[in-house]
């Protein structure tokens, strides 16, 4: 109660010593009101002080005179005072945002930049993986051509040891390797039962193809001319027969050899002559590498 | 003797009472501060040029005010003119700084939208 007078009082003391005040005034009130409660407070303390000091110096003012110029001047230069705050405050929240957006690119920038890092890092362990393999295949290559040079070695090695241990003919010819054997040491005249000393050639023979792995062997009966067509013909099919089965009965790959007869067609040497003959009469057996796919 | 002395009191009198300092160095002042807004860029900033306006307005009045001999005036004017150009000044940069970051800002979502 008490109290409420006293204030009813000084209004009316305010009121009747300076009359309503004018509008710089309440502008610089209120711009002063918004500089204290908004951002300036914190981002431009000092500011928003000094503004406060020229608003304080304006209501003097107008508590003195009235108002007057002078308390009019003055409340506007503090409502001045306080806009200048604001925007010093504007100023300085824009530069910091400014700044942080400028942090937050460059930690993009540096995020895009692992990225790319991990992305490179990730190709270039693929690429020397796959390094890895194609210098694999390239060996496991290596391997092969290495196995099939050793195996062509020993079929060739093979051949040469026949050669000289059964003392045949073994020629090399664009249709595979020949070893020709006459027929006098297989046959007796006209038969096609292997002699005995057959056998030991055919032995020989036996163990040398048993290293031609990957190869067709086809074993060729020849007669001289001698005799009718159809009989010679008959004759080279049997006596090829017969050598081809002592052949795989010695281990020779059932699958890798057939047999042939050509009778008297192919002569390698003159019929007139017995020595010719002799010649003519033989089994061929031909070794022909199979291409390996 | 007496009238000299009078005479000499009196002119003293007129001369505290007339002769208020002309504030010649508030105008400097202000017009320095005009030309300091101007240079950053007022005069592009709509809110800032009109506070250039209002400071020039009154230094011209000021001006004014000092050839009548009402000095006492003239320097109230030339503080509201330095006041407004200060403000211009204030208003021109906050308007420069929150363009760069609107920039910056535009640059990140960029950024983050690839």
């Amino acid at each position: 109660m008490n109290s409420r007078r006293i204030i009813g009082a000084s209004i009316l003391l305010v009121a009747c010593g300076s009359g309503l005040p004018p509008k710089e005034l309440s502008d610089a009130r209120s711009t002063y009101e918004r500089a204290k409660t908004g951002v300036a407070a914190q981002l431009k303390p000092d500011l928003v002080h000094e503004a406060k000091v020229s608003l304080d110096q304006a209501e003097a003012a107008f508590s003195d005179d009235g108002s007057s110029d002078r308390a009019r001047d003055l409340a506007y230069v503090a409502n001045r005072k306080s806009e200048f705050a604001i925007a010093s405050a504007g100023q300085s929240a824009a530069i910091a945002q400014k700044e942080q957006a400028a942090r937050e690119l460059m930690s993009l920038q540096a995020q895009g930049l692992t990225k790319a890092q991990g992305e490179l890092t990730q190709t270039r362990q693929q690429l020397a993986a796959a390094g890895e393999k194609l210098q694999m295949t390239g060996e496991q290559l290596a391997q092969e051509r290495k196995a099939r040079q050793e195996a062509e070695k020993r079929a060739r090695d093979a051949m040469d040891k026949l050669a000289v241990a059964a003392a045949l003919a073994v020629k090399e010819e664009p249709r595979g390797t020949v070893i020709t054997l006459p027929g006098s040491v297989l046959f007796q005249s006209a038969k096609w039962d292997l002699l005995g000393t057959a056998r030991d050639k055919l032995d020989k023979v036996a163990e040398a193809l048993k290293n031609q792995a990957d190869h067709k062997i086809v074993v060729e009966g020849h007669t001289d001319s001698q005799g009718t067509e159809s009989s010679n013909m008959d004759l080279s099919q049997r006596r090829a027969q017969t050598v081809r089965d002592y052949l795989v009965s010695r281990g020779v790959a059932n699958d890798m050899i057939s047999s042939t007869g050509v009778g008297q067609s192919r002569p390698i040497a003159d019929n007139r002559s017995p020595e010719g003959r002799a010649n003519n009469r033989r089994v061929e057996i031909v070794v022909q590498p199979v291409e390996k796919r | 003797m007496r009238h000299v002395l009078g005479f000499v009191v009196c002119a003293v009198f007129v001369a505290g009472c007339g002769s208020y300092p002309a504030p010649t160095e508030r105008v400097a002042s202000a017009e320095a501060a005009i030309r300091g807004a101007q240079e950053v860029g007022a005069g592009n900033v709509p809110q800032a040029a009109l506070s250039v306006k209002l400071a020039q307005e009154e230094v011209q009045k000021a001006k004014q005010l000092m050839q009548d001999g009402d000095n006492k005036r003239a320097e109230m004017l030339l503080m509201r003119a330095q006041a407004d150009a200060e403000l211009a000044l204030a208003q021109a940069r906050e308007q420069q700084a929150k363009a760069e970051a609107q920039t910056a800002v535009d640059q990140v979502k960029s950024v983050r939208g690839k």
